[in-house]
């Protein structure tokens, strides 16, 4: 059973086994698009009718952004994100497989002893 | 058949991925902060709550991301300051995966360990992640606005006397609600009955949280961000606009029948399987019996 498991999870997240068509190149991307807009929150007014009108007018916004980008599949002068350095994310992965090997440790623990 | 069952095997998989990886992992870090939290002193437990967080959401934003082979971020717009107090205003598009490309932004910022997101009191009942935002001190509404008015009020002050060294970086969804067709027309027909816009891709968001929250935060954030969120590429059922969590964690071609992955992240493919290999035979042969 565990041995099965763990082969067979590497295989679903394996592309090499798992991607029988890598000559199909109409493989679609799949993408987050984020466009911000910075503001300082001393400038945003202090009347709060203002500040409702002031949203309504932010989503009405976001409306015709949405509108252009159902058109163009993308906002104007969008820049793509570079992938998380390895220094980040290696401590981070490490650190939940080591507390998610615990967890089904003290699990796996109690209930044999239960 | 067959494709029902390869289905039904592979979303099993998926969910123990994310069962082994997210929430056996939340589980603990919860059950060490519920511990933590009467022992250590609010300073030190505020420093805890901020380093697991930020550890927690790097990696759950690096799987997502890595899992993809084609996933691609796009950001548009103004600059963004790393470690920048903010509120983050954002249309809610998809069922619960709009927090993923937050979550990826923030990375970007290095402010994972301040990110918190005003939810649904109910969900601190969620094993794992509730249990989590509650003891990572998210503001939870119970969407009763006299309570949640001054809730709000009390919180937003908490967190200006906080003090850790990560900036506070504060999620809302105004709409207060996901995109649904059935939510999206009561919208539409709200918009028309009071001659407001009437939305096309959004919802009509609810006001009197962005207003306590923006009056709360002065002093303690200085910038909002005023945030617009798109898909595109994704397979989605009928009905949605965005992907939600289990999704994030799959990913079809054009024609619906391959998963493809491939490593973006830099060089994990190997490391990342032979993890999974060492941690099956660790927790099934070496445990003790």
């Amino acid at each position: 059973m565990t041995l099965t498991l763990a082969l067979l999870i590497p295989w679903y997240f394996d592309d090499e086994l798992v991607n029988t068509n890598r000559t199909n190149p109409c493989i679609v991307q799949c993408e987050f698009h984020i466009h911000i807009r910075r503001l300082k929150l001393s400038d945003l007014p202090k009347d709060d009718v203002k500040l409702k009108q002031m949203l309504f007018q932010w989503f009405a916004d976001k409306d015709k952004l949405l509108d252009q980008f159902s058109t163009m599949s993308s906002f104007k002068g969008a820049k793509k994100l570079k992938p998380l350095p390895p220094s980040e994310w290696i401590p981070a992965m490490s650190l939940m497989v080591v507390l998610g090997s615990l967890f089904g440790h003290f699990c796996l623990h109690g209930l044999h002893f239960s | 058949m067959g494709s029902f069952l390869s289905q039904l095997f592979k979303n099993g998989l998926v969910l123990a991925v994310i069962t082994a990886l997210c929430v056996c992992p939340l589980s603990l870090i919860g059950l060490l902060l519920g511990i933590a939290y009467p022992i250590l002193p609010k300073k030190h437990y505020t420093k805890l709550c901020v380093w697991s967080q930020n550890q927690f959401l790097t990696a759950f934003v690096w799987m997502y991301e890595r899992n993809h082979s084609s996933l691609n971020i796009y950001i548009s717009g103004d600059p963004l300051p790393p470690q920048e107090s903010a509120l983050l205003v954002c249309n809610h598009v998809a069922g619960h995966g709009d927090w993923a490309p937050i979550y990826s932004l923030v990375a970007r910022q290095n402010g994972l360990g301040g990110f918190k997101c005003v939810v649904k009191d109910i969900a601190k009942w969620v094993p794992g992640f509730g249990w989590c935002m509650w003891l990572l001190n998210w503001p939870l509404l119970k969407r009763n606005w006299a309570g949640d008015k001054l809730y709000l009020k009390n919180k937003m002050q908490a967190y200006g006397k906080l003090e850790s060294n990560a900036a506070l970086t504060l999620l809302i969804f105004p709409e207060g609600t996901r995109w649904t067709e059935k939510k999206y027309k009561e919208a539409v027909q709200f918009a028309t009955e009071r001659k407001l816009h009437v939305p096309v891709h959004t919802m009509i968001p609810r006001y009197k949280g962005f207003q306590a929250l923006v009056r709360g935060l002065d002093g303690v954030a200085t910038h909002v961000y005023d945030i617009t969120l798109a898909y595109h590429g994704w397979d989605l059922p009928q009905g949605s606009k965005g992907p939600g969590n289990f999704a994030l964690f799959k990913q079809k071609t054009a024609a619906g029948a391959n998963v493809v992955r491939q490593t973006k992240c830099g060089g994990g493919g190997f490391f990342v399987n032979l993890l999974w290999f060492l941690w099956f035979f660790y927790l099934f042969y070496f445990c003790p019996s």
